[in-house]
């Protein structure tokens, strides 16, 4: 990997985690899932950015050469993030269908409720 | 024993209000309750004429969470069982006195009112539905030791215990991966003949995909389920201990 390689992903690394930090700031992003993120990039930015431990990982998954490695890895990430995510939205969706659910049974009591309140108002001003 | 009738709804203003009033008049003695699913017509005002009682989901939920609905109503109002029909009229109410019968005097925790249970045939059905008829029985044969004929039926009446064991869990659609899921518990399940009538308004919740799809994801949910049953089995022997 050349130097000129090296600057160009650091630089999409920090302008991706300038962003992050934007939205966390907004609230349009959960602190949580941005400390992933931030997670990956301390973990790649050193990988591409030491030569020896480039050639370290590329050994380690039995690539032949360090882009296959590195193109492995950012695969299973993104793999990995689609799951977690899936994951996420169904547990999103099971509680909004909970609170739905709630909602509901909640109305079909107030209803029943709302004459029988009403009803003690209307005997004593008969 | 103090029975809910639940009826999850979508779209099926045609036929509910006339749903309603024949179930009505068939088992007098009996709460009714309708979950309208974010239906997009006017099944909620057609409810409320007849003045039957409503849970009016805000949103389109789909069925499991219209039948959790009633579920999750049946146990804070103290139901001892929950029997479920269909809205669009395929179910005639006519069989219920004798279905609630049934379900009293046998004393089991599941009762399905069922197509086939008379017949031992699906000959009368489409190839997809008979295969997938064929499929999910022989599974609960292999896995029950217990033929099930119809799995697929809406027509159930479920005991209290049974409930809270359903809540304990999520499902798809309450049909073959919760009755594998509740007999795995030792919860008894039986039949009771029923025939139901071809649907004349609306459309079926199933469509051409869905029944590609649906095997496929029932099999995923089978042996989820089975797993799913052991670990909840070991939990209420461990919180019984």
């Amino acid at each position: 990997v050349t130097i000129q390689g090296v600057l160009v992903v650091v630089l999409i690394a920090v302008a991706y985690l300038l962003w992050m930090v934007n939205l966390v700031r907004r609230g349009r992003l959960y602190v949580g899932y941005a400390v992933i993120w931030f997670g990956l990039a301390a973990i790649t930015i050193p990988i591409v950015a030491i030569p020896g431990l480039l050639l370290f990982v590329t050994d380690l998954f039995g690539a032949l050469i360090p882009v296959s490695a590195l193109t492995f890895l950012a695969f299973a990430f993104l793999f990995g993030m689609q799951i977690y995510l899936l994951s996420q939205m169904t547990i999103m969706s099971r509680r909004i269908a909970q609170i739905a659910q709630y909602i509901a049974i909640k109305e079909n009591e107030d209803a029943e409720v709302k004459p029988q309140l009403a009803q003690p108002a209307q005997d004593g001003q008969a | 024993l103090k029975i809910l009738i639940g009826i999850p709804a979508y779209n099926e203003a045609v036929t509910i209000a006339s749903v309603l009033e024949h179930t009505r008049r068939v088992v007098p003695g009996h709460d009714i309750i309708v979950v309208n699913d974010g239906s997009s017509d006017k099944t909620a005002d057609e409810v409320r004429k007849t003045g039957v009682r409503l849970l009016n989901l805000p949103c389109n939920l789909g069925y499991s969470n219209a039948i959790n609905t009633i579920l999750r109503y049946s146990l804070q109002n103290d139901y001892d069982a929950v029997v479920f029909i269909d809205a669009d009229g395929q179910h005639n109410p006519d069989y219920l006195p004798d279905f609630i019968a049934h379900y009293e005097t046998s004393g089991c925790d599941v009762l399905i009112g069922s197509r086939y249970v008379e017949a031992r045939s699906y000959r009368n059905n489409p190839l997809g539905r008979r295969l997938g008829m064929m499929l999910f029985s022989g599974i609960t044969q292999l896995l029950l030791k217990k033929r099930i004929y119809d799995t697929t039926s809406g027509m159930k009446a479920i005991k209290k215990d049974a409930v809270q064991a359903l809540l304990a869990w999520h499902f798809l659609d309450y049909h073959t991966e919760a009755i594998v899921y509740l007999a795995r518990l030792g919860f008894s399940i039986e039949e009771h003949p029923i025939t139901v009538r071809e649907r004349e308004h609306g459309t079926s919740m199933y469509s051409f995909l869905s029944h590609i799809q649906y095997p496929v994801t029932m099999l995923l949910l089978l042996v989820i389920t089975l797993i799913q049953s052991s670990l909840y089995e070991n939990r209420r022997k461990g919180g019984t201990a």
